[in-house]
């Protein structure tokens, strides 16, 4: 275990015992239960103050990897230590020192004003009211929701219902932050809006954020290093930098244009998709810029709309696969 | 100490006011359970109109009876509604919010919900202690601190049925019938069994303390039989925990959307 490390986790892994039981000729009859493993042996640290994204498709043992670090689940074996308490056996001490988000889940009461769900939780890690006063003031400021916390819940966009989310994991200001999908469902600006909060709250706080997605976005924008993990393992640990330069090397730009079927014939940029109108190219980011070739296209044809895409996840995933399968051959 | 009972009166308060965010619509609830419960009386006193009494038991016996169950009820799913979805937020990963706090998770799991209709039940109580109970304003304290040690056994019996789904994840509709099976026994004069079924009425299924013994101990003035209501609130309620922390062992979590919706 390093010393000063916020989270230390060492050769975790967690199985689930599953019984299928379907139909009447089962009823009488115990079928045996056949263990499922979600994480298999992983281990990794992460310092104060770290943005790590933990990312890997549907399945791959992220979430349960995360409910095993807030104390929720007992791993089946390995040790973990999260602000240097063991989750599982202190998990109440635990959740003073750190936020958790659930993206799929909500801390607020739905039909009541967000600042009442907010004072209630100041009130479940005992704060006082000067300081829940004072802590309410610097969030609602920072993840701008001070013209929310009157409203119902109800009545908030899933965007705006987030912010106040990650407010709610924040009211204790707890040094780990540990984020579950926490812009699923979000739309691109507000995707950007939430992912600005949370760099500028890291950065002004010292937080320390673990996170998973789906999204590269996320990983890009947020994190300087990303964990990789598949079917329970750890495929891949390292800086951003080093995943973008090997993993993260293409962009799609799509354009809408008044021409039919634009082309351009620059490096690193071919047609990926065409229908009339609607041209996808793929860009190789190894031999040029998105900004060069948004600008060549803007200048050739009439741009009705642009988009620039990342690399779906799963195309990511398998680049890793390719390149250790590659190594081992 | 002083924290946590700030906590839980906050989290009362909280789950009121989420309770009577749309308070049109809780008031419509309270009159017509109010209103529903006094309607099903009406069957008891025909019944009484034609047999003058149930094995001692007259009408006014009844009333308290039923009283003492509506108020008990009435007040626990006021309070604390959260209890009969206990199943279903354990089958969805629903704990995991509950979790992730520094505090014990059943109460804000039962307080995460509130049933207005639950103090119309309440309301109901006093018509029927006060006006077909024959019960003196004196018999209050006693008759709504019994009917509240009552609706802790029934709190308490519901929530370990339906951590029955730690184990048996499959049961969540069971669990949603135990507490109607419970309550539809509770209302119904328990003197009347014998052997057997009284050993069931006092243990597995605990009705005898939600309703019997606390209005035997209000009609005879029975210290014992008082006592004995508080003490088996206190096991009951202590034995719902031990459950809850023995379950939660076996918790696997889950991934479904889910909105605290109150």
């Amino acid at each position: 275990m390093s010393a000063a490390a916020a989270i230390d986790v060492d050769n975790l892994a967690k199985s689930f015992r599953v019984r299928r039981r379907v139909g009447l000729s089962t009823l009488f009859r115990r079928e045996p239960a056949t263990e499922v493993a979600a994480v298999r042996g992983i281990s990794f640290s992460i310092r104060p103050g770290e943005r790590v994204a933990f990312i890997g498709p549907n399945g791959a043992g992220k979430s349960t990897t995360l409910k095993m670090l807030t104390g929720i689940l007992t791993p089946s074996a390995g040790h973990a230590e999260v602000a240097g308490f063991v989750p599982w056996l202190e998990r109440r001490k635990l959740a003073r020192r750190i936020g958790i988000l659930f993206g799929q889940r909500s801390q607020l009461w739905y039909h009541l004003p967000v600042k009442d769900s907010l004072e209630l939780i100041a009130r479940i890690y005992g704060l006082d009211r000067v300081h829940a006063a004072a802590r309410l003031d610097r969030l609602a400021s920072t993840l701008a929701i001070a013209d929310l916390l009157e409203r119902p819940v109800a009545q908030l966009s899933l965007g705006q219902r987030l912010r106040c989310e990650i407010a709610a994991a924040l009211m204790h200001a707890p040094p780990i932050l540990l984020l579950d999908e926490p812009t699923i469902g979000l739309d691109v600006s507000a995707k950007a809006s939430l992912r600005d909060h949370l760099i500028q709250l890291s950065t002004e706080e010292g937080t320390t954020i673990l996170l998973t997605s789906h999204d590269t976005g996320d990983i890009e924008r947020i994190c300087e290093r990303a964990l990789v993990i598949d079917k329970g393992l750890l495929l891949l640990d390292q800086p951003l930098a080093t995943l973008r330069a090997q993993h993260l090397r293409h962009r799609l730009v799509t354009l809408m244009t008044e021409e039919e079927s634009p082309s351009l014939d620059l490096p690193g940029v071919a047609v990926a998709s065409r229908e009339p109108h609607r041209t996808s190219f793929a860009v190789d980011l190894g031999l040029i810029q998105v900004e060069r070739v948004v600008a060549t296209a803007l200048e050739r044809f009439s741009v009705r709309d642009l988009a620039i895409e990342n690399p779906p996840l799963d195309d990511v995933i398998r680049d890793i696969y390719r390149g250790a399968e590659a190594r081992v051959t | 100490m002083t924290a946590s009972l700030g906590y839980l009166g906050a989290l009362i308060a909280t789950n009121l006011r989420a309770g009577f965010a749309r308070p049109g619509t809780a008031a419509m609830q309270l009159v017509l359970m109010a209103v529903n419960n006094l309607i099903f009386f009406v069957v008891w006193a025909l019944y009484f109109e034609r047999f003058p009494s149930l094995r001692g038991w007259g009408q006014a016996d009844v009333a308290m009876l039923y009283g003492v169950v509506a108020f008990g009820y009435g007040v626990s799913v006021a309070l604390a509604g959260g209890v009969r979805d206990l199943a279903r937020t354990i089958v969805d990963g629903g704990l995991d919010v509950h979790l992730g706090r520094p505090r014990h998770p059943l109460p804000s799991l039962l307080m995460s919900r509130s049933i207005p209709a639950g103090f119309g039940d309440a309301a109901s109580a006093f018509v029927l202690w006060l006006w077909i109970g024959d019960r003196t304003l004196g018999d209050l304290p006693l008759l709504v601190l019994l009917s509240l040690a009552g609706g802790v056994v029934m709190l308490a019996s519901i929530a370990i049925a339906q951590c029955a789904v730690f184990w048996w994840p499959g049961t969540v509709k069971l669990a949603d019938q135990f507490w109607e099976v419970l309550v539809m026994i509770s209302v119904y004069p328990q003197h009347v069994f014998g052997g057997g079924v009284r050993l069931v009425l006092f243990t597995v299924l605990p009705v005898a303390f939600m309703s019997q013994v606390p209005v035997e101990a209000v009609r005879e003035a029975d210290l014992l039989k008082a006592l004995s209501v508080v003490a088996a609130a206190i096991v009951y309620g202590a034995l719902a925990v031990v459950v809850f922390d023995r379950g939660l062992r076996r918790y696997a979590s889950g991934n479904r959307m889910v909105v605290n919706r109150s």
